[in-house]
């Protein structure tokens, strides 16, 4: 029996080595999990000005059948279904300016909090220029996210203004 | 002590184990079947041989004993179980099927997991033809997770080894069908000794979280397959092969749109002339000998005629050698093998290939008296080819793309010369400039390479330190690494500049295995016999995965220097990705057996997995420990009870298990993706999955019950297996609401239940001297039904994949979908408008097309199928397998685009009765002074489609509203039966019963009698005609429906694309032992 003893210990000290670095082995080697809020400042104003942009340009067109869609060439095609680019592309760049307020929030840096909340006024009132009511004082929350309280629209522009704008200075 | 054994028919056996009873003392017999044993009178000897009864006798006075071995019948068989572990298939509570090496080795598959098509119930193989590498989807007991590919745990001699596909994106146009072949393929047949399928989660149970789609166990060959010193076997094989099945091409119309067509300079679609010699489509004037300007005609017309077989000639003849040479050498105390095999393939399409090279050894021995005993093999595999074809619906580097809109007027081989002249290197030479590349171009210029090295290493030490007490350790390590190369010539369309692509592959898994074996009792003499394993073993996986591809090549021409890295336009764009994971698990086995009819067996092991620690909580507060349980038992009835003495055997047997399926490594923790750069600035943004927390790994909850019985002198064997397992807690990417801030969110949830029947017989019908003649039945039927999704899927439907075709822009997309309370897989797409007796209904003559999408069905078939006959007759053997499913759904795009360009007669389709050959409109064709086409109507096209339209009054009335078959643009009937207009979204129209049969293998083999090679110096040699896949039987046009698609390396069932034939080989085997 004393024997069996002894290789038991064997195996549970053999997988017990095993486990120890598990922490440090589920950390993701890929991509890093910490950058500056320059960065992602920097990815929220060029989506959300090229969505605004190009699809001001090539919906509007196709609304009114100036232009078609190009498959090929001499193959045209005017068709008409549901567009998210829009909807997407604008709560893409609000993620990113969230991250970026609060990363500069941790770094006191308010002159680049500043700047990235106009930058988040000018995208809610796009959106909601766009859209109307939308979720947005809880939104962009990850799994808390509560996607049925809408803001009403009147309401949204004057806490964008109020609240948002001025949040920095007052500070 | 002296003696000799022998067989049933007084022959010598060589190789027999004599041995003094409850120790380990003992001796081997010579190539003569004679031994020597110093004993003293009165012990107890046992004689045994595989295959054989045991003998135990006591030991007479100094005497000659001449010891009879009668052989076991088929109950005695032995099987490897989970760890490697040999036990009686009568003790075991769970359903495993064994496959020898005489099985697979004669009718040799490329990739090993074909050769078990139809040999295993339950086990579903799928067998591709995408090239010489072509990967095979294995499905055991059907599928118990939504995401990821359901393939087995494969193990090579007790260490598991990776299957991965190492597809890791979706390539041009949404198509990763370049199909480099899943991992494990490479196992040579001829070193296989044994196979075993580990089915369900009972059996595989010690495997943990790795078990729950069932585990292919295989052994490799040891020196002790010869008995006497030394012995040298050469197997060598010639196939060839060439397409099984193709679509029925027309051959009545050439290229051109609405009956019109006249090449200008190619790059017209329709033009102001009407000159339609872009249009890419088959819908152009008769083949009659007209008198019209072609491609190669210098403007000159000339006559317009069929070229029948353009599609067949530019396929080749496959070719496949292999030859494998083993050295076996064997003594009392240590064997060898060392075997190297030589495998080439020349692939169907030109300029595909494949090289593989095995060497593969094997060394065993035993030290101290046999109580110490090494066993370390070795398998290096080098791969390599210069091109595997892309299967794609991708105009860039795809075949099967170009064959839809081919023109049917061009003969093959006009096209041979593929690069304009005095422009090589730059400018290819096709029949049309806007569509499809010139085959051969694409053949030998858009090569796809690849080289890989790859070493299956094992190590094993057991040591007896008495005889109730054992210990042994495995250390097995797999590496694989691979280089991949991918050129695109300038003048590619859709990569006009060309491009140039490296992949850097690397793969290393190790696992070290612990385990300690008590066996209170060794004499057997109690009634109740108990033994106890214990164990650990640590797995360690490390994977690395690089892309650096220049997207436009800067400097054109030929000669190497062209496919660089730095030849670059516009930068090369840079990809990478490493993995690592470990799982540490300590695990038990507990085995009773009373009599030798009632056994049980309780296993459990408990899993430690890196991939389900949390680093934002910390290892503490993670939840990454799981257990898993399981107990079977089987009782042999025909030993306790007075049965029929025409029931020979029975067995019932039951099993519960639980098993795992592992969560990704990296689900935790938010990162940030790069993008691309802004000028000099960096640019990040947050990743687009969110995952829950408390993420856990799959769980599969399985029972299983199964009878095994043997009939009239066993003649009849019966092996008859139902199963139950729910498999919850899927790991599933759901996709939530942008505004949440994320695309989508991985969490548990939702449930799939996968029940089920097996049944695997085998009559011996008879056997005499002469003759003998036995049949093998393999059945399997298996419901994979989603019973629940995750509750924030308020729709009950999740798509597994959201756009099987995401090449096609615009329309609705085809989805395969989990629904809830539905068969898994459902093939959703829009459908058609149906009349109250299921007829379409037409608008202006055209069908109406549902606005939301609809289910065809699930690929899942009603149930598989396997046949094998075997007749001897003196030194011949005859063997064939009929293999097949019946039910099932399969969806063909190729069907969909052959008959909206026109290319084929569509007489073959169940679905529409309508020849893509009537109702065409046709013009004759002459020119005018300027040499432009001057068109006369001969014919007025028009077809009424069967189904219903609605009057002027609103009700519905026969269609009789006539349209042409394919006009100009896409107005044709074909072009919006398939879906709406460009869009071929329509999931019903192209949706066909995937029934199928296919006459998978035969072989004839002949024995050279004994006379003939002991002259030669042989021990044995034999002679076989071989053919694999001879016929195929389907009610399915265009395709053979035994095929699947691959999207982001994940093997999708039931959707079928631009897929290279499938093969009829034949062949000529030579196995000689010397």
């Amino acid at each position: 029996m004393k024997n069996i003893k002894h290789f038991l210990y064997t195996i549970v000290l053999f997988t017990a080595v095993g486990c120890s670095d598990f922490e440090e082995l589920n950390l993701n080697p890929n991509e890093p999990t910490t950058v500056s809020a320059g960065v992602l400042f920097t990815s929220a104003i060029r989506t959300s000005v090229q969505t605004t942009s190009n699809e001001a340009f090539l919906l509007s067109n196709n609304a009114a059948q100036l232009t078609a869609k190009t498959l090929r060439a001499e193959v045209d095609f005017y068709g008409w279904n549901a567009f998210p680019t829009v909807w997407e592309g604008l709560y893409e760049s609000l993620t990113d300016i969230n991250n970026a307020i609060e990363i500069a929030q941790e770094e006191g840096n308010t002159k680049m909090e500043g700047a990235l909340m106009d930058m988040q006024a000018w995208i809610i009132s796009q959106l909601t220029n766009a859209y109307g009511d939308i979720p947005y004082s809880e939104a962009i929350d990850g799994l808390n996210a509560n996607f049925t309280l809408f803001m009403i629209h009147k309401n949204q522009f004057i806490q964008i203004f109020k609240q948002d704008l001025h949040k920095p200075q007052q500070s | 002590m002296n003696g000799i054994v022998v067989d049933e028919n007084n022959i010598p056996l060589p190789g027999a184990t004599v041995q003094i009873r409850g120790s380990q003392d003992g001796v081997i017999t010579d190539f003569n079947g004679n031994f020597s044993l110093d004993v003293n009178s009165g012990t107890t000897i046992e004689v045994s041989y595989t295959g054989y009864e045991k003998y135990i006798l006591t030991a007479p006075f100094d005497r000659q004993v001449q010891i009879q071995l009668i052989p076991s019948n088929t109950l005695e068989e032995v099987v490897i179980t989970a760890l490697g572990i040999r036990r009686a298939e009568k003790a075991l509570g769970y359903a495993v099927q064994g496959i020898k090496a005489s099985e697979i080795s004669k009718v040799k598959a490329t990739n090993v997991v074909n050769s078990l098509a139809g040999k295993v119930a339950g086990v579903n193989i799928t067998g591709s033809a995408a090239g010489p590498s072509a990967s095979s989807n294995i499905n055991i007991r059907g599928a118990s997770s939504l995401m990821g590919n359901n393939q087995p745990l494969f193990v090579v001699n007790g260490m598991p080894i990776t299957n991965d596909l190492y597809t890791f994106d979706d390539g041009l146009n949404g198509s990763t069908s370049i199909d480099f072949g899943n991992a494990a393929q490479i196992i040579n047949t001829d070193d296989i000794e044994a196979i075993s399928v580990l089915k369900g989660p009972a059996a595989s149970a010690l495997y943990g979280s790795r078990a729950a789609n069932g585990v292919i166990l295989i052994e490799t060959k040891t020196g002790n397959f010869v008995k006497k010193g030394l012995g040298i076997e050469i197997n060598s094989s010639v196939q060839i092969a060439n397409p099984l099945k193709l679509p029925d091409y027309q051959n009545q119309y050439g290229s051109g749109g609405g009956g019109k067509y006249s090449y200008l300079n190619g790059s017209t679609y329709i033009g102001a002339d009407e000159n339609y010699d872009a249009y890419g489509e088959n819908w152009g004037p008769a083949l009659n000998g007209q008198l019209i300007k072609q491609f190669n005609s210098n403007g000159e017309a000339v006559p317009f005629t069929k070229s029948p077989n353009n599609v067949r000639d530019f396929y080749q003849t496959a070719l496949t050698h292999s030859t494998n040479v083993a050295v076996n050498s064997s003594s009392e105390t240590g064997q060898s093998r060392f075997s190297y095999t030589h495998l080439d393939n020349l692939g169907l399409i030109p300029n595909t290939d494949l090289d593989r090279n095995t060497f593969q050894s094997s060394l065993g021995k035993s030290l101290l008296d046999g109580r110490l005993k090494i066993q370390f093999n070795n398998m290096f595999v080098r791969s390599t080819s210069n091109n595997i074809p892309n299967s794609g619906y991708d105009e860039s580097s795809s075949v099967m793309y170009g064959w839809l809109w081919f023109p049917r007027q061009v003969d093959i081989d006009d096209l041979r010369d593929y690069w304009q002249p005095g422009r090589e290197g730059v400018e290819q030479r096709y029949a049309e400039n806007l569509w499809v590349n010139n085959p051969w171009f694409i053949a030998y210029e858009n090569t796809n390479a690849f080289q890989s090295n790859r070493l299956i290493s094992n190590l094993q030490l057991s040591y007896d330190i008495n005889d109730k007490l054992g210990v042994r350790f495995r250390y097995g390590a797999d590496y694989v690494d691979e280089q991949r190369q991918y050129r695109r010539a300038p003048s590619t369309k859709a990569v006009l500049n060309g491009s140039y692509r490296e992949d850097e592959i690397s793969f290393r898994e190790s696992n070290a295995e612990l385990i300690v074996d008590f066996d209170p009792s060794p004499e057997k003499d109690n009634p109740l016999d108990v033994s106890v394993k214990l164990g650990g073993n640590l797995m360690s996986q490390q994977a690395n995965f690089g892309v650096a591809n220049n997207p436009e090549l800067q400097i054109f021409g030929e000669g190497p220097s062209v496919y660089t890295l730095s030849n670059s336009r516009s930068g090369v764009l840079v990809e990478s990705q490493k993995t690592n994971a470990e799982i540490a698990s300590i695990f038990g086995l507990v085995t009773l057996d009373y009599n030798n009819w009632a056994y049980l067996d309780l296993t459990y092991r408990n899993d430690w997995t890196s991939t389900l620690v949390n680093p934002l909580v910390g290892i503490e507060n993670s939840n990454f420990s799981f257990g898993y349980p399981s107990a079977s038992t089987s009782i042999i009835l025909s030993e306790v009870l007075d049965l029929s003495d025409k029931i020979n055997f029975l067995k019932l047997r039951a099993s519960y298990a639980e098993v795992g399926n592992g969560a990704p490594a990296y689900s935790f923790g938010n990162t940030y993706t790069p993008q691309a750069a802004y000028g000099n600035t960096p640019v990040f943004t947050a990743g687009s999955t969110i995952s829950d927390p408390d993420l856990r790994n799959e769980r599969t909850r399985a029972t299983e019950f199964g009878v095994d019985l043997r009939l009239f002198n066993n003649k009849i064997n019966i092996d008859m297996t139902l199963y139950q397992m729910n498999s919850f807690d899927q790991i599933i990417s759901l996709p939530v609401a942008k505004s949440s801030g994320y695309d989508f969110t991985l969490t548990n949830g939702g449930e799939i239940s996968n029940k089920g029947i097996e049944i695997a017989a085998r009559f011996y019908w008879t056997a005499t001297e002469d003759f003998s003649w036995d049949t093998q039945i393999n059945y399997g039927r298996n419901r994979a039904v989603v019973e629940s999704l995750p509750d924030v899927i308020q729709s009950g439907k999740y798509s597994i994949v959201a756009d099987i075709f995401p090449g096609d822009e615009g329309g609705s997309d085809l989805e395969l979908v989990a629904e809830e309370g539905k068969l898994l897989g459902q093939l959703y797409g829009l459908g058609f408008q149906r009349g109250p007796d299921g007829q379409i209904i037409h608008e202006n003559g055209l069908p109406l097309h549902t606005t939301e999408k609809v289910s065809a069905g699930s690929y899942q078939p009603d149930f598989r199928l396997g046949i094998l006959n075997s007749f001897s007759y003196k030194n011949f053997n005859l063997s064939f397998l009929f293999d097949g499913q019946v039910g099932g759904n399969i969806y063909s795009r190729s069907h969909a685009l052959y008959a909206t360009a026109g290319t084929i007669t569509n007489n073959d389709d169940p679905n529409l009765p309508l020849s893509t050959l009537d109702g065409r409109t046709v013009y004759s064709v002459d020119y005018n002074t300027a040499g432009n086409p001057v068109y006369t109507l001969e014919q007025q096209g028009g077809v009424i489609a069967p189904g219903l339209m609605y009057n002027a009054n609103g009700d519905l009335v026969q269609n009789s509203v006539s349209v042409p078959a394919g006009g100009a643009a896409y107005t044709g009937y074909f072009y919006n039966y398939y879906g709406n207009g460009f869009n071929r979204d329509n999931i019903e129209a192209a949706t066909y019963d995937a029934t199928y049969f296919k006459l998978r293998e035969l072989s004839l083999s002949y024995t050279l009698e004994n006379d003939l090679i002991n002259q030669l110096g042989l021990q044995s040699a034999v002679i076989s005609l071989v053919g694999r896949n001879l016929l195929l039987f389907s009610k399915v046009p265009t395709i053979d429906p035994e095929t699947f698609s691959i999207r982001n390396g994940l093997f999708v069932n039931g959707f079928e694309s631009t897929s290279i034939p499938s093969m009829r080989s034949f062949g000529l085997n030579l196995n000689l032992i010397f």
